[in-house]
């Protein structure tokens, strides 16, 4: 239940990023169209920048409850409409990536474990060096230049349908592959030292047996709470990967609407990611119980 | 400041040196020492580093050309042994490029991972030692830190600042500061049970030199490891903010903007793009892999691993 202050807290930095503006979103709002003073002033006034710093704050709070995000300054549309609209293109870049990164990264983090030290952990731990280590935007790039101008199989640019998600989901995943199997190696090497395999190697159970029914089980604990973790990441990671495939999803919205201080848009894409990524880790809490019985919450 | 670290019984953990064959009693800082230097990706991962870091302060020795300057009659040359990273559009040399471009690179990882540590070691120096109230209101700060996993807590960071250089670097290092915090915490928690401290504060000490003097100096070895790690990670960052427009502008020489320049032109010079981003991963990859060294090396419950 610590996702209740969290999310306050979330909303607390998202209004802060509004209310600590150098100068002010009434100003940033008409001062591209030349206003005067006094039409600055009367927005203020509409919009109730002129109350105390508390009033505009549990307003705020209390519009945000009701699902209110207020309206983009650039194109008018409320914001929550705006990014709701976007969301699907992301969650689809974001799932893509988690259903390639986590099977890959525990298959290959379960090989390298029971291959400790042997010429395919070794290349296995680098490749997820490397994975963790390369820039995901210049990774991008370099798939699109063999993809798309090289081999022309695959589009550059854009979101619809499963060719354009190949490479930005590819991407994703290459970063997250080497998290998860790092996890998993990790994990499993450790169940692989318990007694109750060495008791279970002793009674004559088969390798097969032993791994893949007594030790994987118990290694995956630890790899389910890396997907919460990862998707957090990944939602972030996205940001990034859309800015390079010119996919309309929530994190080029986001990037864009920086550069053109469009804050309510800001305000409330922080507000949607953070709140995605703490609903998750409360769905990965309660998804413990189905791994391990062991956990109860009472 | 190393050689700050007291007597050998202020490490509660270097008890566990069965293989030191020396007579003399190492401190665990040498022991560590040792340990790197027999590691040979270690001592790769040093070298990288070094040479890295030897480009950006002999930039302007080394770089063939002034990374600057436009020759309109080259625009966007292939790699050849005129221009060994080919041209970009405006005709600049991208090797002259890359190796100014360290500097930048290198020092905005340097800066943003500096203000990470000392805010973030504070916090959970005070977190832990004070607990209480301090405790739970540095932890919730932090609680409320991780709730922006990755870039994004950056990327929102410079949204409130504003884009620019000064600002990436200080939404870096905010965006770095949670696991410090954590880290640290834990180390003083486990620190303050210790008998020593009991010894130094009933000789007379106060908070402050008890925690400066003699905690701090026991909590930094993980401090260590994190900052290895964290390094490439801030590189990263500050770099992909940069391509996102949000960072270093256009005059200034930095790999993530030069990946954004390249960016329009990856039909017709693909090399542009290759080498920032080549760069960047080099430096990444030798400071993620030497935290893990430093990390095997420093605790002795790996070693046997």
């Amino acid at each position: 239940m610590m996702a209740v202050p969290v999310l306050f807290g979330v909303a607390t930095i998202a209004f802060a990023l509004m209310y600590l503006l150098p100068g002010d979103p009434a100003s940033a709002m008409l001062a591209k169209s030349g206003a005067s003073a006094e039409q600055i002033a009367e927005l203020r006034e509409d919009m109730g920048l002129d109350s105390p710093f508390h009033v505009q704050y549990l307003r705020y709070l209390g519009s945000v409850l009701q699902g209110d995000l207020g309206r983009s300054i650039v194109s008018q549309e409320p914001v929550l409409d705006l990014l709701l609209s976007r969301l699907p293109t992301t969650l689809e870049l974001v799932f893509a990536a988690l259903i390639v990164a986590v099977p890959v990264g525990t298959l290959f983090g379960v090989v390298a474990a029971v291959r400790k030290d042997q010429w395919i952990d070794r290349a296995l731990v680098a490749f997820s060096s490397v994975g963790v280590s390369v820039p995901a935007f210049w990774l991008g790039l370099m798939l699109i230049l063999v993809f798309s101008v090289h081999l022309g199989w695959l589009p550059a640019f854009g979101a619809g349908g499963v060719a354009h998600l190949v490479l930005p989901a590819g991407v994703l995943a290459f970063n997250a592959i080497g998290t998860v199997m790092r996890t998993a190696r990790t994990s499993m090497l450790d169940v692989l030292r318990q007694d109750y395999i060495r008791t279970a190697w002793a009674k004559g159970l088969t390798k097969p047996a032993i791994l893949y029914r007594h030790a994987l089980r118990n290694a995956l604990v630890p790899v389910v709470t890396i997907i919460g973790l990862q998707f957090g990441w990944l939602v972030s990671g996205s940001f990034i990967v859309e800015a390079v495939f010119s996919r309309q999803g929530i994190g080029l919205l986001f990037i864009n609407s920086i550069l053109e201080r469009d804050f309510p848009v800001v305000q409330g894409a922080v507000l949607l990611a953070a709140l995605m990524y703490v609903v998750l880790n409360l769905v990965i809490d309660l998804l413990y119980v189905i791994v391990d019985p062991r956990i109860r919450y009472d | 400041m190393t050689d700050h670290v007291g007597p050998d019984s202020a490490m509660p953990d270097s008890g566990g040196r069965a293989d030191d064959a020396s007579p003399q009693s190492q401190g665990p800082w040498a022991s560590a020492l040792r340990q790197l230097l027999s590691d040979r990706i270690a001592l790769a991962c040093i070298g990288v580093l070094s040479l890295f870091a030897l480009v950006a302060a002999a930039a302007p020795y080394l770089a063939p050309y002034d990374p600057f300057l436009a020759q309109p009659g080259k625009s966007l040359l292939p790699p050849g042994p005129e221009h060994l990273f080919g041209t970009d559009l405006i005709g600049r040399d991208v090797l002259s490029r890359v190796v100014y471009g360290a500097r930048l690179s290198l020092v905005i990882g340097f800066v943003s991972v500096g203000i990470s540590a000392a805010v973030g070691v504070v916090l959970g120096l005070v977190a832990g030692y004070y607990g209480r109230l301090a405790d739970a209101v540095i932890m919730r700060f932090v609680d409320m830190l991780m709730a922006f996993p990755g870039i994004l807590l950056a990327l929102t960071i410079v949204a409130m600042l504003g884009p620019g250089l000064t600002n990436v670097m200080i939404a870096v290092g905010i965006g770095g500061i949670a696991n410090y915090v954590r880290l640290v915490r834990g180390s003083v928690l486990s620190i303050k049970q210790q008998p020593y401290i009991e010894a130094v504060r009933s000789v007379g000490a106060g908070d402050l030199r008890i925690m400066f003097r003699h905690v701090l100096p026991n909590a930094l070895p993980p401090v260590l490891v994190l900052v290895s790690m964290s390094y490439g990670w801030a590189l990263l960052s500050a770099a992909g903010l940069s391509f996102l427009g949000l960072g270093a502008e256009p005059p200034t020489v930095e790999w993530g903007s030069m990946l954004n320049d390249a960016r329009a032109l990856l039909r017709v010079a693909p090399w542009a793009a290759v080498f920032p981003g080549l760069a960047i991963m080099c430096v990444v990859l030798a400071s993620n892999l030497l935290g893990e060294s430093l990390r095997d090396s420093l605790d002795p419950q790996q070693r046997s691993r």
